[in-house]
């Protein structure tokens, strides 16, 4: 099993820094950023892949840990490619734990799921009352042998507790090609964002990004409040890469923005 | 019950005369027609059949036989409720089945149904919410139905509440939904049959209709609830 852990945590000075890290392969970090017009102190982070994907068997395990009145923002270096498998599966779990006011971001890139891939994605998110996390989880298929050679399945479990582990929340769906894809093959990727607050903000969220992803008319979308007032979640359907991953980028800033006060500078890649 | 009484038991309460409340839901139809993603016979089927594949199947016939085996431990019940709760995101789809829940457990205590009177006490203290496909469950148990018939109560009412949606829309004409629902048998008949899976791997995929119900909430002009 492949492991990256990270811990943030904020020092005497208000800056959050990386107090335990721990990678192997095929992971690797670059090391810790901070940006203009990110809020007070913000940590980021760049998760990259030193194998150019995910293979057959595969089990990997992201970590992140956001301490007290941290802020952290972690990415993805790229798109990640899951590969064909001629048997198998891989498994990828992220789990975020965040408490005591932190506030944390993963917003990776999308899959790009490779011709007879097959994947379960697990994604845990545990905050308690006053912290905040906002998750990206999106995918797009790839067309590499033509339009019959398809991914096998993709597995997606989100879930949502509180610091003690009840459940608050649960999106578990099976993707084929034969349940994602409509006859005339017009939507071929998906994106989600989620936040996860329950200090009653979501409901002053939700109209800024609902209209984001409903006036985008490249691609489907709408955006709902979470049940047991735990967050919102953004849901669209895109017909590219390019809509996709631009819906998915605008609907973060919209929800940056609103919740600190200040817009965003867009990550370079 | 007896044979004849069964059968005249499933036709009463699977009647659209039976005042469940239905009437007042698409389930994300009427978006999708207004986004027009849904616009004649075909797409309605279409949609009815991803709908009863991919939501009715693996998520609501799995949470209706568990509840039907566990319909004497209430606490069960209750989790298994809240898992529903856990697991509808979008707002509207979550509230609806909550309010057809209510409304079922609200028809069947003034029918003297002893089951549905003591979910609904648990609605209204707050213990338990209801969702329409536990509330479904417990009490066409309670009222005497095996489990066969509680699942193609379930699936066959769900068909009804989506042609009837579709017919107020003017997306079909009554003979198509009657065309339909005869279509529709053998694949309901395949689901019934499938295993039950562990209450834990309840999944759904219809994303066009979770986007659609999203969206609905955000409309001015509404004939249904979601």
């Amino acid at each position: 099993m492949s492991t990256l852990s990270l811990q943030f945590t904020k020092n005497v000075e208000g800056k959050t820094y990386l107090e335990n890290q721990y990678a192997s392969y095929p992971f690797h970090i670059c090391r810790t950023q901070y940006f203009e017009n990110d809020p007070p102190g913000m940590a980021n982070v760049y998760i990259q892949s030193a194998s150019g994907g995910i293979y057959e068997n595969e089990e990997l395990t992201t970590n992140v840990t956001a301490n007290s009145h941290s802020y952290s923002h972690i990415t993805t270096q790229a798109s990640t490619i899951v590969h064909g498998m001629s048997n198998g599966g891989a498994l990828q779990t992220v789990n975020v734990n965040a408490t005591n006011h932190a506030y944390t971001e993963f917003i990776s890139d999308p899959l790009i799921l490779f011709p007879e891939s097959r994947l379960r994605s697990n994604i845990n998110v545990y905050a308690d009352e006053t912290s905040t996390a906002i998750v990206a989880d999106a995918f797009l298929l790839h067309f590499l042998k033509g339009d019959d050679d398809l991914f096998k399945q993709l597995n997606t479990y989100l879930q949502v507790y509180t610091e003690n582990g009840e459940l608050l929340a649960k999106d578990v769906y099976r993707a084929t090609p034969e349940n994602f894809l409509n006859d005339n093959r017009h939507f071929i990727s998906m994106g989600t964002l989620t936040l996860v607050n329950r200090a009653n903000i979501c409901d002053k969220l939700l109209t800024p990004v609902r209209q984001i992803v409903e006036s985008d008319n490249k691609i489907y979308g709408g955006a709902t409040l979470l049940p047991n007032n735990c967050g919102l979640m953004v849901k669209f359907l895109a017909p590219d890469g390019d809509s996709l991953k631009k819906a998915l980028l605008r609907c973060w800033v919209s929800m940056r923005e609103s919740i600190i006060g200040i817009r965003p500078n867009i990550r370079k890649k | 019950m007896n044979k004849q009484e069964h059968i005249l038991a499933l036709l009463q309460h699977g009647d659209s005369f039976f005042p469940s409340g239905a009437v007042s839901f698409s389930w994300g139809l009427e978006m999708l027609k207004q986004d027009d993603f849904v616009s004649s016979k075909h797409d309605v089927e279409s949609f009815l059949t991803n709908q009863l594949a991919e939501r009715w199947a693996p998520f609501d016939r799995v949470v209706l036989a568990h509840t039907f085996d566990q319909s004497d431990a209430i606490d069960d019940v209750i989790k298994i409720d809240r898992l529903v709760e856990c697991m509808t995101l979008p707002t509207e789809l979550r509230e609806g089945s909550k309010r057809l829940g209510a409304a079922l457990c609200s028809t069947y205590a003034k029918l003297g149904v002893a089951k549905a009177e003591q979910y609904q006490q648990l609605i209204f203290d707050d213990a338990a919410l209801g969702h329409l496909s536990v509330t479904q469950a417990l009490i066409w148990k309670a009222i005497g139905l095996d489990k066969n018939s509680v699942l193609t109560l379930s699936a066959y009412n769900f068909c009804v509440a989506i042609f009837g949606a579709a017919l107020r829309l003017g997306l079909v004409g009554h003979i198509d939904c009657q065309n339909s629902l005869t279509k529709v048998r053998t694949l309901i008949s395949d689901y019934i049959a499938l295993p039950v899976t562990d209450i834990e791997n309840i999944h759904a995929f219809t994303p066009n209709a979770d986007i659609a119900s999203m969206r609905h909430e955000n409309t001015g002009t509404r004939l249904f609830a979601n």
